[in-house]
């Protein structure tokens, strides 16, 4: 495995400014894509564009802090004007009253998508400014028969479209940004409903379409096969209310474009005041970020999920027209569901109704509820009190004690009172031995007189043995035998033969008595040799038993010790569920606590801050003490890493940047990939890997991985603080999410239960995997 | 620590919504003063990138006519100014809040 190198720091910093920069290159880059009469338009939009937003070049969002801006002068809300205005109020007024329609009709649509009740209500609502719009006059043709002349995406346009109506009364600084949204959904669902009609869909959501006349005069309007340029075709048709609502199938091809697109530039104009961001900026160039508003973030997710339990492991692209154009308008049904009822509930729901029951902080506590008021016995571990030591990898941290270490404890031990125990047996040894020399050399101490007397008596016989000739000269032996052999007679007298026998015997006694000499001899010097060396064998034996007893002195017995001063004690505790005790670190513990709202709003505000948002990105650790607002928090701390771990932290932060695991593990992915589960880092796949090398290699890759996304950090805080509040803020929600589902080790993405009528709850931003342990964040599109 | 009533006076909210929302509090339950504080927050990061992408803008646009190239202390100086406008956006909410509250304490007095 190589070594870790991916250096991916860099190429996420946001610097709109070096963007801007490039911006011949990255403009046509980013219509590299697009189709020839797309490109032809875009160029030529740009320049328009350029000049449209020197108009309009300020926040629109600045309107509300007029006393703060930067030029000191007032600028409003950006309004919605011209042609854009009358279109909305038109087509909402429209919509309104199909939805009335399909009330009294008891239609099921009406009752499955509350969007139509949301729109009666606002049209109520603001009736006096939206009266005039109430069923409006079709539009009439102009001089030149088309109507569509208008400078659709001129915010403050004038009116060209001829005899389009008017609504002076109608004012988007007005509506409150609940209702805005609502109405954002409305026109947006009424563009879905009038392509799908006709079989088409915009090739980017977020450009708008450019309908002012190109060059020359103002007769001179975009022409259809221009215009189709803007547009996909799907290959089907898909029946909708508000198509049929308007009659649109009637209508020629070219003037069905020119609506939708009128509306679509509509929609824009509505979602640029509402975001407070430009689709276009000063230099041309399309605002990334706008796209990423809350709806359009929220349909794409609701499409995601919708695409999964409708066609399981189908990619969009292989569905059928039909399949897709459902799937789309589904999930933009939902989204808009989903965005509508959020701000409504928030502004204007009863305080009195319970908000809680189905948000993710009331799930986190139903799911530790039943473990509530008990306790748990556990075993917990400690060494002098404390059930934590210093992390052998960081030893600015510290860790829980485990089971290992109390394994590894009781083998340590054992092991060091079994080398005692041996060194013991051992000097007991040579004592008992050195007992038996010492009284061994006291006894032939004793003797040693005697032992020389007789040593000396035994050489002397053995020197003047009588017959030692005869026992060591074999000619006297035969000799001697010869002169004692008698002659044995028979019973006759007559010789028969000799007998030696007498001689022989008396030989063997003679041989005998000098062999006994010889052994005395034997015997003595080997127990005076034996008195001589017994000193040196005992001098050695009392060295041996020193060195034992030094050994155990100065090296087992301190062992014994060091292992016995961090002496491991399993103790069973009754406490709080270790779940229990997690979830309501991360909600609190007791209904209506305010626990996560805090953090949200410390966390934000220290990433966003000048003072505190480089230091809390100093390290991982700030950066998850900050989140969980406990930075001087030691308890805290060890309760925050319990919840985000550094193997969850690292692809959490990851997954809220953008980045893919293929983007983590670079070139090492293939041999990282058995070690990522649940969408996190798995730990328990690393620690037994057997190879040291390759374990060191993971667990410096996955350090450089962390260290890495913390850079990206730490540039976020120099160049853009408000990515890291949105990181962080998708952080904590990722263990609100987790609270919510008890699984605290896994980034899992959030389950949709089946549509219910109403309301519906909106759900944490998160992304789709793509594959099981894949991950990526939903990315600016094109 | 960043109250809630503060909060809601740094977020761009309408002044209608802001209002509502003020005048609800104290009767706001911890769940509806969370999703409102997620709201805002998304609404107060949101302001400050297109902030940011503004001031960003005019300096480049300003460049761009002078015929300068863009350099890193542009982009410094627009962040400085960012960072007091944001300062003075906490203290503006903050005198807000206190001003508030002593008037509410002078009404008990009354």
């Amino acid at each position: 495995m190589p070594a870790p190198s991916v250096d991916i720091s860099n190429s996420v910093i946001p610097n709109p400014a070096a963007l801007r920069m490039e911006a011949p290159a990255a403009h046509d880059a980013g219509h590299a894509t697009a189709s020839p009469t797309e490109h032809g338009a875009h160029s030529a939009s740009a320049a328009l564009a350029l000049e449209h937003d020197r108009k309009t070049s300020e926040n629109p969002l600045e309107g509300t802090f007029a006393a703060h801006h930067r030029d000191g002068k007032v600028s409003e809300i950006a309004s919605i004007g011209g042609r854009n205005r009358d279109i909305l109020v038109r087509h909402f007024n429209q919509f309104a009253t199909m939805a009335r329609q399909l009330e009294k009709d008891e239609d099921p649509a009406f009752f499955g998508n509350p969007l139509y009740r949301q729109a009666i209500e606002i049209q109520q609502k603001y009736a006096t400014m939206l009266k005039e719009g109430d069923a409006p006059p079709p539009p009439k043709k102009d001089a030149h028969g088309d109507g569509h002349g208008a400078a659709s995406h001129n915010e403050h346009g004038d009116g060209h479209g001829g005899g389009a109506p008017k609504h002076e009364t109608f004012d988007i600084r007005k509506i409150s940004s609940a209702d805005q949204a609502i109405m954002d959904g409305v026109i947006r669902l009424s563009i879905h409903d009038l392509a799908s009609s006709i079989g088409v869909e915009i090739v980017n959501q977020n450009i708008p379409i450019e309908l002012m006349p190109l060059f020359g005069k103002s007769t001179e309007i975009v022409p259809r096969q221009l215009l189709e340029g803007y547009f996909k075709k799907l290959g089907g048709e898909l029946k909708t209310k508000y198509a049929e609502r308007i009659l649109f199938e009637k209508e020629s091809r070219r003037d069905q474009l020119v609506k939708i697109a009128e509306l679509h530039n509509a929609s824009i104009a509505i979602r640029e005041s509402l975001t407070g961001k430009k689709a276009w900026n000063l230099a041309g160039l399309r605002n990334k970020d706008f796209s990423r508003d809350f709806l359009s973030t929220e349909t794409e997710l609701q499409r995601n999920k919708l695409l999964a339990s409708r066609y399981e492991g189908k990619d969009v692209s292989s569905l059928t027209p039909e399949q897709r154009i459902q799937l789309n308008r589904d999930s933009l049904v939902l989204a808009i569901t989903q965005r509508g009822n959020i701000a409504r509930e928030i502004i204007s729901k009863p305080v009195e109704t319970s908000f809680g029951e189905s948000s993710l902080i009331s799930n986190a506590r139903e799911k530790v509820a039943d473990k509530r008021g008990k306790t748990e016995t556990r075993i917990v571990y400690k060494i002098g009190g404390r059930d934590e030591v210093p992390d052998e990898t960081d030893q600015t941290r510290t860790r829980k004690i485990t089971s290992k270490d109390h394994a590894q404890y009781q083998l340590d031990l054992h092991e060091a009172q079994n080398n005692i125990s041996l060194a013991e047996e051992k000097i007991k040894s040579f004592r008992t031995q050195r007992t038996k020399l010492s009284t061994e050399y006291t006894e032939l101490s004793g003797k040693r007189a005697d032992l020389e007397r007789d040593l000396e008596l035994a050489r002397q016989q053995e020197a003047s043995y009588a017959y030692k000739h005869l026992l060591t000269e074999g000619e006297e032996s035969e000799r001697f035998i010869s002169a004692r052999t008698e002659p044995v007679r028979d019973k006759d007298g007559k010789i028969t033969g000799q007998d030696s026998s007498k001689a022989a015997t008396l030989l063997e006694e003679y041989r005998n008595r000098y062999d006994q000499i010889l052994e005395r001899i034997d015997t003595a010097n080997a127990q005076l040799e034996r008195l001589n060396k017994l000193p040196e064998e005992i001098r050695k034996i009392d060295e041996a038993i020193h060195h034992e007893e030094q050994e155990k002195i100065n090296t087992l017995d301190p062992k014994l010790a060091a292992v016995l001063a961090r002496e491991i004690k399993a103790e069973q505790v009754t406490s709080k569920d270790h779940q229990l005790e997690m979830t309501d670190f991360v909600v609190g513990e007791k209904e209506g606590d305010d626990t996560y709202t805090n953090r949200l709003s410390h966390s934000q505000i220290a990433f966003l801050h000048h003072e505190t948002r480089e230091e809390s990105v100093l390290s991982l650790d700030n950066f998850r003490n900050t989140l969980f607002m406990v930075e001087g928090n030691l308890h805290g701390q060890h309760e925050a890493h319990a919840v985000l771990p550094d193997h969850v932290l690292i692809p959490s932060l990851a997954r809220a940047m953008g980045l893919s695991w293929s983007d983590l593990l670079g070139d090492n992915e293939m041999d990282l990939m058995p070690y990522i589960a649940n969408g996190v880092i798995n730990v328990e796949a690393i620690s037994v890997v057997v190879d040291p090398a390759s374990k060191a290699n993971i667990e410096a890759h996955i350090k450089n991985m962390g260290q890495l996304l913390l850079k990206r950090l730490q540039a976020n805080a120099v160049h853009a603080p408000q990515s890291n509040a949105a990181i962080g803020k998708q952080v904590l929600k990722e263990r609100l999410v987790a609270a919510s589902t008890g699984k605290f080790n896994e980034l899992a993405e959030i389950t949709v239960k089946a549509a219910e009528p109403a309301p519906v709850r909106r759900t944490a931003p998160l992304s789709t995997p793509s594959t099981p342990g894949m991950f990526r964040l939903q990315e600016n599109r094109p | 620590m960043i109250t809630f009533s503060k909060l809601v006076r740094l977020a761009p909210f309408d002044e209608e919504t802001r209002k509502e929302i003020l005048a609800k509090e104290a009767t706001m339950s911890e769940d509806q003063k969370r999703e409102i504080t997620e709201l805002a927050w998304d609404m107060v990061t949101a302001e400050y990138q297109a902030n940011a992408d503004a001031q960003i803008d005019l300096e480049f646009e300003k460049l761009r006519e002078e015929n300068k190239p863009f350099s890193e202390e542009v982009n410094t100086a627009v962040h400085l100014q960012m960072d007091m406008d944001f300062d003075k956006k906490l203290e503006a909410a903050d005198t807000s809040e206190q001003i508030e509250k002593v008037q509410e304490e002078l009404k008990t007095h009354e």
